[in-house]
């Protein structure tokens, strides 16, 4: 049997710093993104709240708009 | 003669080559029992809290990073597994771009939405004005 397949095989990383360098940057911009989406969820959450207060009023002036019609083509004399 | 016989005879010389066993003494005496309140409380030793690890869970002890500038030489298995884990990275990006564009898509789906809205308010409070108008006569 050959006995060198038993043994352990290792690759030579040439510039080890450089990569040890980009992980590292890598995980700072994967915490800024985190932030960012973060900061992106807060700003829906605040559109939301405007959509619904959008909503709300659009509701409110349609019902407006029911009642002078109503008054307009149906007119009390 | 056997093998067996061979033990025999070892185990018969063995018991010929033993001394007597000794004779209970009566002159002997026992050290006396101490008092109860010679005795030290012995306080039960706390449990041992036997932690059992399965290899599969064990955690991974954190990897310090080499300070060396030069040549670094990595395991077969770790170089695969760091190619792997680059690999999965760059198609995450993939994913993440696409995400990118459709957001900025749905963005200016949304802009377009609310320009067309701000254009049709506008003309609806023209429209409102003109009613003020022929109602009050302003």
């Amino acid at each position: 049997m050959d006995e060198r397949k038993e043994q352990p095989v290792f690759v030579k990383l040439d510039e080890y710093k450089d990569l040890t360098d980009i992980v590292n940057l890598a995980r700072d911009k994967l915490q800024q993104a985190k932030s960012v989406l973060s900061r992106i969820n807060q700003l829906k959450d605040q559109e939301d709240a405007e959509f619904e207060a959008w909503k709300n009023e659009l509701a409110e002036m349609e019902e407006k708009l029911n009642d002078i019609d109503k008054r307009l083509m149906e007119p009390e004399i | 003669m056997g093998i067996f016989d061979a033990f025999s005879k070892k185990k018969e010389q063995e018991s010929v080559s033993l001394p007597p066993p000794p004779m209970p003494d009566d002159e002997m005496e026992a050290p006396e029992a101490p008092a109860p309140e010679e005795i030290e409380p012995i306080s039960a030793p706390e449990p041992v809290k036997i932690e059992v690890i399965e290899e599969d869970e064990a955690p991974e002890k954190p990897r310090k990073a080499l300070s060396k500038e030069g040549p670094v030489f990595v395991s077969m298995q770790d170089y695969q597994a760091i190619l792997s884990g680059v690999n999965s990275i760059k198609s995450k990006l993939g994913e993440v771009d696409d995400s990118f564009k459709k957001l900025n898509h749905i963005k200016a789906g949304q802009e377009k939405e609310l320009e067309d809205w701000r254009k049709a308010l506008e003309d609806v409070q023209r429209k409102l004005t003109y009613v003020d108008e022929v109602l009050f006569g302003k």
